[in-house]
């Protein structure tokens, strides 16, 4: 009995499906004041960790799979979210030129296969480059999305940004999002496992292998017969969908986008998120984006230090635990395993 | 009989430098042979730039299977069935031994006939067998040797290209692989073997040839070389 207890708390697949259900009960024990009380802000936060998720996985298959940098990740943020709002907007992109809007629904799929888009073409120069040279192009193609964005007014409407983006419903039901983000929580959750299992499948998968082998060693990937460019631009390309589609979620979650939101910085948080939940894994990145988005927001009061705090935070990492949490975590259970298997003999 | 790989003229330069000078040699099937050769010799650049990992040749020509094969990106050239053991035993250290062998059919899309090689490894080195979930990275140094050489086997090559396989490894090991090498051999793969220690690679070598910074320089049988006192005093130590 004690053993089937066992088995079941280490099987991974267990320990998920609790979390999952944990996600899906509690917030609705809230609304309806069942535990604790309705919490507006809870569901906001709950909602900002799983696009981050969404973010930071997606960056995960580019950097800790594919072992490729980008510090211009919040370029293609920004293109998925401009690009859902200006296909779905009344009054701006579709609306304004030809009348027409298409549903959200539709347009935050759209979003993200033009940041693939991008991906792609970003990765026709970002192929042949390495290291310092990749980031340094990926944080000049951040600020080319970001200066693009911020200067063709007639299509975005510059640093002032687009009001009132349209909220998503399917078939009918509203997920609106303006007097409480409950039910787009929920929305957000399913997108969010949606993506975590497709991810988990593409890693697992001889893609997955592909772009592993191209990270440890290029030389045996490649005499191996592995496309590195194709894969590389494939690896781009799926980390830019994923990026694009929670810029998407986001723009129609908060009902404002403008540049502000785009800067490079955001880059760097993402990176940060990744780096301190751990790369090139399922839990490292859910992890960093909880931490992370958690940290940021009790540290609203203390703004204006807050990438003092990033700085401080990568350092410490970097030094100390470059697998992040999720390494600080096997070191740990190895080690009382260790001590455990001295206590046995 | 035509041969399998034919080397005409080869130049390589590394920006200005003359790694390889008029590089003219020949494979036939069924064949092991042997190059021998002292550190720097280019021996390393002579196959990886006949599998197409150093990009584009100064000069000359190669042709495998009557194909020229020198403008080719190296993953054509593998889909040609070229297969290599890279040097130093370059494994996927985050793979386990079997994503490691799978990675060698990474151009084999049928399932059924990648589980038939697989199993071909296998029997050849069981004790990848044992080791087939572990981490490639946590493997000793023979084992490793062991998971590259059964990799390039996954892709069920004609001419398989091993580049130093003995080394750092010690003898007992060494003379595992070279009667692996052997076994291979006798499956139908010819075989490409570059070594240093050319005692363990004459043994089991057809034919040899000796190369010197850059150029190949002699040229001859196995059972030639071993008998030959210039080649014994230089790569043999026995004088």
């Amino acid at each position: 009995m004690n053993n089937k207890i066992r088995d079941v708390l280490k099987s991974k697949k267990s320990i998920a499906i609790a979390a999952v259900a944990l996600l899906v009960i509690v917030p609705f024990m809230m609304e309806h004041n069942i535990i604790l009380r309705q919490s507006k802000y809870f569901y906001l936060l709950l909602s900002f960790i799983c696009i981050y998720t969404i973010v930071t996985s997606g960056l995960d298959i580019l950097f800790g799979y594919t072992g490729q940098v980008s510090f211009g990740h919040a370029g293609f943020f920004c293109i998925g979210a401009y690009a859902s709002v200006l296909m779905s907007h009344p009054e701006w992109g579709f609306g304004k030129w030809f009348g027409i809007t298409l549903p959200p629904i539709l347009t935050i799929f759209l979003a993200a296969l033009i940041a693939a888009l991008f991906g792609i073409l970003l990765s026709i120069p970002a192929n042949k480059l390495v290291f310092h040279f990749l980031a340094l192009l990926t944080i000049a193609f951040n600020y080319l999305v970001l200066l693009a964005v911020s200067n063709f007014a007639e299509l975005t409407n510059g640093y002032i940004g687009i009001t009132r983006v349209p909220e998503i419903n399917i078939f009918g039901f509203s997920f609106s999002t303006i007097s409480s983000k409950y039910k787009y929580y929920y929305l957000v959750l399913f997108f969010t496992i949606l993506f975590l299992i497709v991810k988990q499948h593409i890693v697992n998968s001889r893609i997955g292998r592909g772009f592993i082998s191209i990270r440890d060693n290029l030389m045996a990937a490649n005499g191996c017969g592995v496309n590195i460019r194709y894969y590389k631009t494939m690896s781009f390309a799926i980390s830019a969908f994923y990026v694009g589609f929670a810029g998407a979620l986001y723009a129609h979650m908060i009902g404002f986008i403008s540049p502000d939101t785009f800067v490079q910085n955001t880059s760097v948080i993402f990176i940060t998120m990744l780096l301190f939940g751990g790369s090139g894994n399922l839990l490292g990145p859910i992890l960093g984006a909880t931490i992370i988005t958690t940290i940021q927001e009790s540290l609203q009061p203390l703004a204006d230090y807050r990438m003092l705090i990033y700085g401080i935070v990568i350092l410490i990492i970097i030094l100390f635990q470059p697998k992040g949490i999720v390494g600080l975590g096997k070191n740990i259970s190895e080690s009382m395993k260790r001590r455990g298997g001295e206590g046995n003999a | 009989m035509e041969p399998i790989l034919k080397i005409e003229h080869l130049d390589f330069y590394y920006d200005k430098i003359q790694a390889l000078e008029k590089v003219f040699f020949e494979v036939y099937p069924g064949e092991i042979v042997t190059m021998i050769g002292s550190n720097g010799a280019g021996k390393t650049t002579l196959l990886r730039s006949i599998s197409g990992l150093l990009g584009k040749i100064g000069g000359g020509s190669i042709t495998f299977e009557g194909q020229r094969i020198d403008k080719l990106p190296p993953h054509h050239i593998a889909a040609l069935r070229l297969g290599q053991v890279l040097e130093g035993r370059l494994v996927f250290p985050q793979l386990t031994v079997k994503e490691n062998l799978m990675m060698g059919a990474f151009l084999q899309k049928d399932n059924n006939f990648i589980k038939g090689r697989l199993e071909y490894c296998y029997n050849l080195f069981p004790r990848l067998k044992e080791r087939e979930s572990q981490n490639a990275g946590t493997l000793s140094g023979g084992e490793q040797q062991m998971v590259a050489v059964a990799r390039a086997l996954m892709g069920t090559p004609k001419l398989l290209m091993l580049d130093e396989p003995s080394m750092g490894l010690a003898p007992l090991v060494i003379k595992d692989i070279f009667s692996t090498i052997e076994k291979i051999n006798k499956d139908g793969v010819t075989i490409l073997l570059v070594e240093q220690n050319a005692k363990s690679a004459l043994k089991i070598a057809n034919r040899a040839y000796v190369m010197e910074i850059g150029k190949l320089v002699m040229e001859g049988s196995a059972e030639e070389f071993i008998h030959n006192d210039s080649i014994k005093k230089t790569y043999l130590g026995i004088s």
